[in-house]
């Protein structure tokens, strides 16, 4: 159990890893954000998750499955404002970066 | 290793003091929270290493972000003083003036270049560094032992349950330990609160009317935040009244508390609060605060107590500046959906 575990919380890790390298690698930023929800959605839960298989049946187990849902229902809350709000100020969706510089000024 | 970086600690001390030029005490600064992070690593406590770090980085970016902003503003302002002074002869373009003007910044800097010889950078470092190796040396020789002394991180950390109670040894540090401290750090949130009541005055303190809020028109995040709210005032209940057993306590729960009024407006559009009642009452409790923590001190140390009242103390205490952190946040951002509105 705990191994599996340890495997889980590592492929978080690993997720992470790529969602920060792709916030590098990308200039747009539609897809930056996209990426960037990965490392918050994605990551963040397989983590949570490897921590509750490691921990077995729990009081702790409990108190991060209920944080799982709660970030579940939240973190695409919080990408989806931010890429609507960016969208609705002006922002292309096939924008270069000429033109978020543009739209910045 | 720990004396080297503490001499270059207070070396950089001086320096930040006696230095005239903007950029450079931001680097210093920059280099001054980046030694002491590193000191904290060495003594052994890697969250106060870690949130050093953070806050040195931010602020070095930050300043030197808003210092571009500022010069490109001067240079505009530079710019348009040329022009005005040059109205008549027509021939000098926008290109020309500004490339007039960086070349005589540029002679400027030479200029100032030029200065920088070795004697007066021994004359500029040597006073502050002569003085931060002797008050080191004075340091030294009047601590006792001359190193780090665990006396203090054992008694906090092996007795706090005898002297306080509770199973937080955190929250028996910041209401019992350090109490006054604690009354201190509120004080800094009224102050902040005054602050922005005083620079952002209007006479309508409460705006009706006026535009509503953007994100009552996105359907996910309203119908997402109707079922947070209520599970956010929930926790910060919970974070308040378990402030002396789990992580938490007043200030964390306060916020949480501040936060469900937030999603209450952001849902609803309702702002109703009367919000001079609400500073009223955040001074009010304040001062019961104040009051409370100082008779307790007064009344003898609080081991001397009963073990009961222990956990009541800790439980009013957490209770009281858990409303008044929500009271001042609760202010600051009802001035910002005033001044939003208007």
């Amino acid at each position: 159990m705990e191994i599996l575990g340890n495997i889980i919380i590592i492929l978080g890790i690993i997720f992470m890893l790529f969602g920060v390298i792709g916030i590098f690698r990308y200039q747009n930023f539609f897809v930056r954000i996209l990426i960037a929800s990965k490392i918050d959605t994605v990551g963040a839960l397989t983590v949570v998750i490897g921590l509750a298989v490691k921990h077995g049946f729990s009081f702790f187990s409990l108190r991060v499955v209920l944080l799982l849902v709660l970030m579940f229902i939240i973190n695409p809350m919080v990408t989806h404002i931010i890429a609507r709000s960016a969208y609705e100020s002006g922002q292309n969706i096939d924008g270069s970066v000429d033109d978020i510089e543009e739209g910045n000024e | 290793m720990i004396y080297l970086l503490l001499v270059l600690w207070l070396f950089l001390a001086f320096c930040i003091i006696g230095e005239k030029r903007n950029i450079r005490i931001v680097i210093y600064l920059c280099v001054f929270s980046f030694i002491s992070s590193i000191s904290f690593l060495i003594l052994g406590s890697p969250d106060a290493a870690m949130a050093e770090a953070a806050i040195g980085t931010f602020t070095g970016i930050f300043f030197i972000i808003c210092f571009e902003k500022h010069r490109e503003l001067r240079f505009n302002e530079k710019n348009a003083s040329v022009f005005s002074r040059d109205e008549d002869p027509p021939d000098i373009d926008d290109e020309r003036a500004v490339q007039a003007l960086l070349k005589l910044r540029k002679k400027a800097r030479a200029r100032t270049r030029g200065k920088h010889n070795a004697k007066s950078i021994l004359q500029r470092y040597l006073a502050p560094g002569l003085f931060s190796i002797l008050l080191f040396i004075l340091f030294i020789v009047f601590l006792p032992g001359g190193e780090a002394n665990p006396y203090l991180r054992n008694q906090f950390l092996t007795q706090f349950s005898e002297h306080v109670g509770g199973e937080n040894a955190v929250t028996a540090i910041y209401l019992a330990y350090r109490v006054y401290d604690t009354l201190f750090e509120a004080l800094v949130l009224v102050i902040a609160v005054v602050a922005v009541i005083h620079m952002s005055y209007s006479s309508d303190i409460l705006v009706k009317g006026g535009k509503p809020s953007h994100v009552g028109q996105y359907v996910v995040v309203v119908s997402v935040l109707r079922v947070i709210c209520a599970i956010v005032l929930l926790f910060g209940f919970y974070l308040i009244m378990n402030g002396h057993i789990t992580a938490g306590g007043g200030f964390q729960g306060g916020l949480f508390i501040a936060a469900f009024f937030i999603c209450r407006y952001l849902v609803y559009d309702i702002y109703d609060l009367p919000i001079t009642k609400v500073i009223r009452m955040e001074e009010l409790v304040f001062l019961s605060t104040v009051i409370f923590a100082v008779l307790i001190v007064f009344l003898g140390t609080i081991n001397h107590l009963p073990p009961v009242f222990h956990i009541v103390y800790m439980i009013v205490m957490n209770f009281l500046i858990g409303l008044k952190v929500a009271c001042g946040f609760l202010i600051l951002f009802y001035r910002y959906i005033a001044i939003e509105r208007r």
